[in-house]
């Protein structure tokens, strides 16, 4: 053996009390994060309510398009779905062109906040007062889906696989006391399959947040512990196959440590969210998270699970596409370039872009035969969302041409 | 479940123990395991000996934090495979950049490795991280310890990757001062 292997060696030998001295220091380190992101978040809520309440003293009013948040869209069952920041959500193809699904879904006027949008294979959902509303793909009438056992706080809804949603939502129970909870509500039939109650600890608002309250100063390591209770496995299927995703407690900055596995062996060597889950083609996509070996990059990335047994990892910041493909919008030397990511290998193919304008894109998104681009228009804000049909030659992403420069109007 | 509990279980040569081990550290063993061997396959190996290693020492062992204990385990079985693997060659494994910067505080000559001067090694390194500040002690252990790259050190410390890398040059300089001091160099 070597000298310095030797050394490697023994310094396996030390006290265990070092090792530990480690384990405590990152938990305080990781908890004094969340205390600021906490902190940070109630400011941000704090200034934006302050801003909010100027432009609605000079006369700019919720109506009109000033401050407030940005359009956004998603992509599920052969859709994309396109909701812009007065909160209209239009379902778009191609084909048929764009439909107007919901007018005016805002959550919550004062602080121009919309409601919570999600998509699976089965629907379009929305959280809007006390029930969330299903809206089947291909038909634009609205069904109540959930009712809220209690009077919900700025739910949030994520795809959870096919045909499930996932929505996090803040129970007001008592007057200071919050349920943080996440439900798992079947997208066809509505049932509630699982509560998960993640947190059940003091809520204020940002302007009477207690800052010398012991609560949020305490520096015991079990602090967490009594206040953060996680799902100890999320459970999907795709084909054939159980994937268990299980919670693997609190070593790394995030809350959800989780591990995708599959009979017990992880097919993954990090953390993945669970939930947020997508599906593209006949797979399951994962996103992952910023635990585990990922800590320190700047990721965002996925693991796609197939029904045929195939595993795949996309390791390049990028939108899923289809089960071959995602894309990338990225700056480049003359402007931006929209790329290609071939998920076998993340190798990345460059594509000629017949751009609907200059304006800058800030988000793409596809289903593989088509690429949605958000644009940014600076002072205007957002600028509309254009369609561009992916050409393929030999099977790989060649080049985009546009075809709709404004989905939301129906004169293509 | 408590580990005191998951080690009375190992005690009682119930196999549930190997169960609940698994469930509460697997990935903490991966972690470590692939530190040092950059590979699924090869880091499943030493996990899966992890658990046999860890039934056949206990008894007469009786950790009081299994989570080291186990720890300790796979990164020696680790360590051992590493060497197996790669003894002609290098790789840009952490465990290899390791190696490396370990080269600074001794040569990667070979030695005759005795029990006594392995020994001797142990006494003065525990000398030696006593007598470091506790960041220095945690930074030096994460690296060399838990083979973790520079910027996942900085990240669970909260610290910036070049305070981290010139704490880490540092104490690799006073270790070997250290060594040197006790005739070992």
């Amino acid at each position: 053996m070597k000298r310095n292997e030797l050394l490697l060696d023994v310094i396996g030998e030390v006290k265990d009390e070092y090792l530990q001295e480690i384990d405590s220091r990152i938990k305080r380190v990781r908890r004094g994060r969340r205390w600021k992101r906490a902190l940070l978040a109630a400011c941000v809520i704090l200034i934006a309510g302050i801003v909010v309440q100027f432009a609605v003293m000079l006369g700019g009013g919720l109506g009109s398009r000033s401050g407030g948040f940005s359009a956004e869209g998603l992509v599920a069952g052969g859709y994309y779905f396109h909701q812009t920041r007065d909160g209209d959500v239009f379902r778009y193809t191609p084909e048929e062109g764009s439909v107007r699904l919901i007018k005016g879904c805002i959550l919550d006027r004062w602080k121009n906040t919309r409601c919570s949008t999600t998509a699976n294979g089965y629907g379009f959902y929305y959280s809007k007062g006390d029930w969330i509303y299903r809206i089947k793909h291909g038909e634009t009438k609205s069904e109540k889906l959930y009712h809220y056992e209690s009077k919900a706080k700025y739910p949030d809804l994520y795809p959870a696989g096919a045909n499930d949603i996932a929505v996090f939502v803040d129970y007001n129970r008592a007057d200071v006391l919050t349920h943080h909870e996440v439900l798992i509500i079947d997208g066809i039939t509505g049932e509630c399959k699982t509560v998960v109650m993640e947190r059940n600890i003091p809520y204020y608002e940002p302007e009477t947040m207690p800052f010398d309250d012991p609560r949020f100063a305490d520096k015991s390591d079990k602090s967490d512990e009594n206040f953060t209770v996680y799902a100890d496995t999320v459970t999907y299927t795709v084909g054939g196959r159980t994937l268990e995703l299980v919670y693997q407690g609190s070593e790394d900055e995030l809350d959800y440590t989780y591990c995708l596995t599959e009979n017990g062996k992880p097919l993954y060597n990090g953390y993945v969210e669970p939930y947020d889950v997508r599906t593209v083609g006949d797979s399951l996509v994962f996103t992952i998270g910023r635990g585990g070996n990922n800590l320190g990059k700047d990721l965002n990335g996925y693991v796609i699970v197939s029904p045929d047994g195939t595993n795949r990892v996309v390791n390049v910041p990028s939108v899923p596409g289809n089960e071959k493909f995602f894309f990338t919008v990225k700056d480049v030397e003359d402007g931006q370039s929209i790329f290609a990511v071939r998920t076998s290998d993340n190798e990345k193919f460059k594509l000629k872009w017949d751009r609907a304008e200059e304006r800058h894109v800030r988000d793409i998104y596809s289903n593989g035969s088509y690429i949605w681009t958000m644009g940014f228009d600076g002072k205007k804000g957002d600028g509309p969302a254009s369609c561009y049909r992916i050409e393929y030659e030999n099977g790989i992403p060649t080049a985009l041409t546009l075809i709709d420069d404004d989905i939301t109007d129906n004169n293509k | 479940m408590e580990d005191e509990r998951i080690v009375a279980l190992y005690w009682a040569r119930d196999e549930r123990a190997i169960t609940l081990s698994k469930e509460k550290y697997e990935h903490y063993l991966y972690t470590i395991a692939l530190n040092i061997l950059a590979s699924m396959q090869d880091a499943e190996e030493s996990v899966s000996d992890t658990y046999i290693g860890a039934w056949n020492s206990i008894p007469p062992q009786k950790p009081v934090v299994l989570r080291t204990y186990l720890g300790r385990i796979t990164r020696n079985l680790s360590l051992k495979r590493y060497r197996y693997l790669h003894a002609e060659k290098r790789y840009g494994s952490e465990t290899a950049l390791a190696l490396d910067e370990l080269s600074e505080v001794v040569a990667d000559t070979q030695t005759a490795e005795s029990e006594a001067e392995r020994r001797e090694l142990v006494r003065i390194l525990q000398v030696f991280l006593t007598s470091l500040s506790s960041d220095q002690r945690m930074i030096f252990l994460m690296r060399y310890w838990h083979l973790h790259p520079v910027a996942v050190i900085a990240k669970k410390l909260g610290y910036s990757q070049s305070k981290v890398k010139m704490t880490l040059k540092r104490t690799r300089d006073s270790l070997r001062d250290s060594l040197k001091e006790e005739g070992l160099l």
